[in-house]
């Protein structure tokens, strides 16, 4: 008779293949030896470390491995240190990172105590890496040129609130393959963006040479960057398109881009999605730029935009067939401008936001699903899928207080709520607000 | 339309229509190979209790598109028929599925995978080794040191 346990190896790596959790692959080591042998690469090969007892357990059991003839570190490909591991120490990266040569994705939740003096030789361990997300750890020059000097694989870079980062970040790495560019600069720092109009041209120059570009993500690095950023590459007639692929756009202090580039620059980058432009002073005709070129998009962040009327928003989604979510809160609109929007459910703080696609919608859509979907939405930007973490509490916020008061009773919304909750750094505080759940 | 013979492990012969019995990559390249033929096939790891079922299926999935993205036949959920098609014992759940892999039909090979894994997911090894009657190998120490090195993963 045929039993799991002696199935071909090849039908078991097809099984295990189809699991997901970290505690189904360590029940399936367990099981036998063919099991055994078939499950670990793939128990290791993402480590998500979320506290200390998970941290110390991982270095033990890697350690101890590497002399031996399985070495567990070779498995490693992916490895995460959450946010609630705050003993992550440049000894305890170096300790770990030197068997780990094969790891292609490290991403540390919260670096406070990570320095250059660990962060410059992880490339020299860690050959083949493609993705690097760093949040509040100090680095320096040395480091980010060690990191272009030797990520030759490196396609996905994501600083937030690292401490000196400064505008050399895309001079450093210039020669990486970078598909996905998430930089937050770290406000502690502002000395570290302020420069001459020669300075921010040249690193928006650089910035443009990252032809992959897929996702670019600036927050944080001052109006005159931002302006000279649009600006030039609105404006660039000689050398084609700069981010023929960009797919996702967000930025912030964008008062000083102006009309023209702004539309040039929708107009030649016809594959936007999502589009962050918070902070800007925009007209109307940058919004019917957006619905003319713009077919794909299907997120909107223009918060704190100072110029931009009701009209313009409606003209906007009555064109925007794909547009599911824009959030418009410190825009100076109130609900009452969007009477189409349900006003009882959403007393407004000065702002508006919602997913405004039914406005066009003809055939009634089942209310649920709508619901359903926008929840799946905020849960996976809280998780910081589609949307920046920094602002996910800001999210929070307007969602629990103009929507989910007035609506959860589905279970769907309250489980992706949950998600968020689980998930998201900022997000417990804001989810618990007064109606959410009721 | 014309027909394919099949003859099971145990000499019983199965009828069946040319695009039906091509959901099998091994079928296909043997007819293409040995080009029109009177003579059934011989399919000597597969019992004729199998093979209904495998012919079954092969049946309603005939006009399914084939997928060749991977991931996107990895990741997709088994469907409603499926489930129920799979609703059967241990042992013909994995003679279907050793079936399906020496008969090359991906699509049905997946779907049995798809179904252990799914009666695995969230559950102890002891659980799992008694669902499945599996005999556990390792000597106390080894597995004491498995368990030691992979503890991290444990805590859920």
């Amino acid at each position: 008779m045929n039993n799991l346990g002696d199935l071909p190896a090849e039908i078991v790596t097809l099984i295990v293949e189809q699991l997901i959790s970290p505690q189904d692959f360590y029940a399936c080591t367990l099981l036998n030896k063919q099991f055994y042998t078939v499950t670990n690469p793939f128990l290791w090969h993402t480590v998500v470390i979320r506290n200390k007892t998970v941290l110390l357990k991982v270095i033990s059991g890697v350690v101890e491995t590497s002399s031996s003839s399985a070495q567990l570190g070779y498995y490693i490909r992916e490895i995460e240190f959450g946010s609630y591991v705050s003993d992550v120490s440049d000894a305890t990266l170096l300790l770990l990172v030197i068997h780990l040569p094969c790891l292609e994705h490290l991403k540390i939740a919260r670096g406070n105590r990570i320095t250059d003096a660990s962060l410059q030789y992880v490339p020299q361990y860690c050959p083949h890496l493609q993705s690097l997300c760093l949040e509040d750890s100090s680095m320096m020059r040395r480091t980010l040129e060690a990191w272009g000097l030797h990520c030759h694989d490196l396609t996905r870079l994501e600083l937030e609130n690292c401490s000196g980062v400064s505008f050399y970040v895309f001079h450093a790495v210039a020669s990486c393959p970078l598909e996905i560019l998430k930089i937050t600069f770290s406000v502690l720092h502002l000395d570290s963006r302020t420069g001459t109009g020669n300075e921010y041209f040249n690193a928006a120059f650089v910035l443009g040479g990252f032809h992959r570009l897929r996702h670019l993500s600036i927050f944080d690095a001052g109006h005159h960057f931002i302006q000279h950023l649009i600006h030039i590459h609105a404006n660039n007639k000689n050398d084609g398109i700069v981010w023929p692929d960009l797919v996702d756009l967000y930025l912030n202090n964008c008062n000083a881009i102006d009309d023209r580039s702004m539309i040039t620059f929708v107009q030649s980058h016809p594959h936007l999605q999502c589009l962050g432009l918070s902070e800007n002073t925009f007209s109307d005709a940058v919004l019917d730029a957006m619905a003319t070129f713009l077919p794909e998009m299907r997120l909107l962040d223009l918060r704190a935009s100072e110029h931009i009327t009701h009209r313009g928003i409606r003209r906007l989604v009555q064109q925007c067939p794909s547009l599911t979510f824009i959030a418009l809160h410190e825009c100076g609109m109130t609900t009452h401008e969007f009477p189409e929007l349900r006003a009882d459910r959403c007393h407004g703080h000065g702002y508006v936001m919602g997913i405004l696609q039914h406005i066009t919608e003809q055939q009634q859509q089942p209310r649920l699903q709508w619901i359903y979907s926008f929840a799946l939405m905020i849960a996976k930007m809280m998780i910081g899928e589609t949307f920046h973490l920094a602002h996910t509490h800001l999210l929070g916020m307007v969602v629990a207080r103009s929507y989910i008061g007035g609506l959860v009773s589905l279970s769907g919304m309250k489980e992706s709520v949950l998600l968020c909750r689980v998930q998201c750094h900022h997000g417990t505080l804001c989810l618990c607000e007064p109606g959410f759940g009721s | 339309m014309s027909n394919v013979r099949l003859l099971s492990s145990d000499n019983e012969e199965f009828v069946v229509q040319k695009e039906v019995a091509e959901r099998s990559v091994l079928i296909k390249n043997m007819l293409e190979d040995v080009g029109e033929t009177d003579s059934a096939i011989p399919l000597p790891n597969v019992t004729a209790k199998v093979l209904k079922k495998v012919i079954e299926w092969c049946d309603h999935h005939s006009s399914d598109p084939v997928t060749t993205d991977e991931t996107e036949r990895r990741t997709t959920d088994i469907d409603e028929w499926d489930q129920k098609f799979m609703e059967v014992d241990q042992e013909t759940l994995f003679d279907i599925i050793l079936a399906a892999n020496y008969l090359d039909i991906k699509p049905l090979l997946d779907v049995g995978c798809k179904t252990v894994a799914n009666m695995i997911k969230g559950k102890t090894a002891e659980e799992i080794r008694k669902i499945f009657n599996i005999v556990n190998d390792f000597t106390p120490e080894e597995e004491a040191q498995i368990r030691k090195e992979n503890e991290w993963a444990e805590d859920r």
